[in-house]
């Protein structure tokens, strides 16, 4: 399934999170759907490493978690982003950008 | 540090789990109807469902970790910088640890002295039923009990028992220097009513007083250390001291 997908670099797992939880609240199954279709598919999260991490994010204060009920009438976890959360998701975007952009130069950079 | 980390996982594991479990299970159910929507078998869905996610333990295990240690790490973290700040503002530290030091100390001081004279319990028998008695008069307001008043409240009150305490000074002289000794002049009732027993000899009580025996001497412990040099004898010999 996951023949061409390429490997996220180290840290980028956080931003495409906060990044998706910029449109409201969502589970944990939701961010993953949402971040492969956002991508195209091109991007495929590990699927064991994103709870780890929505934890990780959730206990420095950077998303809060409600449990809800979902479309299906269960009980989910909902996560949605703190006001720290909203300012660290600037902050690594703008920071996104100019790595992403002096990689691209390099590369180019013959 | 392992110790920690196990004591804190410890303590939050089960509720934590429970909810770990929740979680996990409720994106398996999703992933598997999708993948059932899609064509799959229910079993077979149910069963990449649950390979995609992995491991279900060591996910678990991952996942709380993220969340205890973090919490550790930001304590632990915290402290450093705590540290690292007051090392680099040593007068700022001097300043606020003496603040805490004597803050402390005179608060320390302060409920001893509360808990001396307010709130320990007197060392008494029923200390929480002993009353001093005032009299008042109309011009004079309040007064100790006048000696005569005494004998008629120890005579005709029944309600309680009634001992009689004037202070004094002593003046003992013969053995060694003369000296005036602080004390008190207490009536037969005394020493039975606050239910004091004597280290060493005997207290006196209301058959002395009947007996008319007035001469009779309860010594402080510091006392017969200073001046008897805590001679185990004195008991029952004679002492010269006159107020």
């Amino acid at each position: 399934m996951s023949k061409a997908s390429p490997s996220l670099p180290y840290g980028t797992l956080d931003l495409l999170v906060l990044r998706t939880l910029a449109g409201g609240a969502k589970h944990g199954y939701g961010i993953l759907l949402q971040i492969h279709h956002a991508s195209n598919n091109l991007l495929r999260i590990e699927e064991g490493s994103l709870y780890p991490a929505l934890h990780r994010l959730e206990t420095t204060g950077l998303l809060k978690a409600e449990w809800m009920t979902s479309e299906n009438n269960r009980r989910a976890k909902y996560y949605s982003l703190t006001v720290k959360g909203r300012r660290q998701l600037a902050d690594e975007e703008r920071n996104w950008e100019r790595v992403a952009e002096g990689v691209a130069r390099v590369l180019r950079f013959v | 540090m392992t110790w920690i980390r196990r004591l804190l996982n410890t303590l939050r594991r089960r509720a934590l789990d429970r909810e770990i479990d929740d979680e996990l299970r409720f994106h398996v159910e999703l992933r598997a109807a999708d993948l059932e929507r899609s064509g799959m078998p229910a079993d077979a869905a149910r069963r990449e469902a649950r390979r995609l996610l992995g491991n279900d333990a060591s996910l678990r295990d991952r996942t709380r970790e993220a969340d205890v240690w973090v919490r550790l790490e930001t304590a632990l973290q915290d402290m450093r910088y705590a540290a690292r700040t007051l090392r680099r503002a040593p007068l700022f530290t001097v300043a606020s640890t003496l603040t805490l030091a004597i803050g402390i100390g005179v608060n320390t001081a302060m409920f001893a002295v509360v808990y001396g004279v307010l709130i320990r319990p007197l060392p008494y028998a029923d200390a929480d039923r002993l009353h001093l008695l005032f009299q008042t008069s109309g011009r004079a307001g309040r007064t100790r009990v006048t000696p005569l008043d005494f004998v008629d409240l120890q005579a005709q009150v029944r309600s309680m028992r009634i001992a009689g305490v004037v202070g004094n000074g002593f003046t003992f002289t013969g053995q060694g220097d003369p000296e005036l000794a602080v004390g008190h002049l207490v009536s037969g009732e005394f020493f039975n009513l606050l239910g004091a027993t004597p280290a060493l000899g005997r207290t006196f009580g209301a058959a002395d007083e009947a007996a008319g025996d007035n001469d009779l001497i309860v010594l402080s412990h510091r006392f017969w250390q200073r001046r008897f040099g805590g001679d185990p004898s004195i008991v029952g010999r004679t002492v010269t001291a006159n107020n």
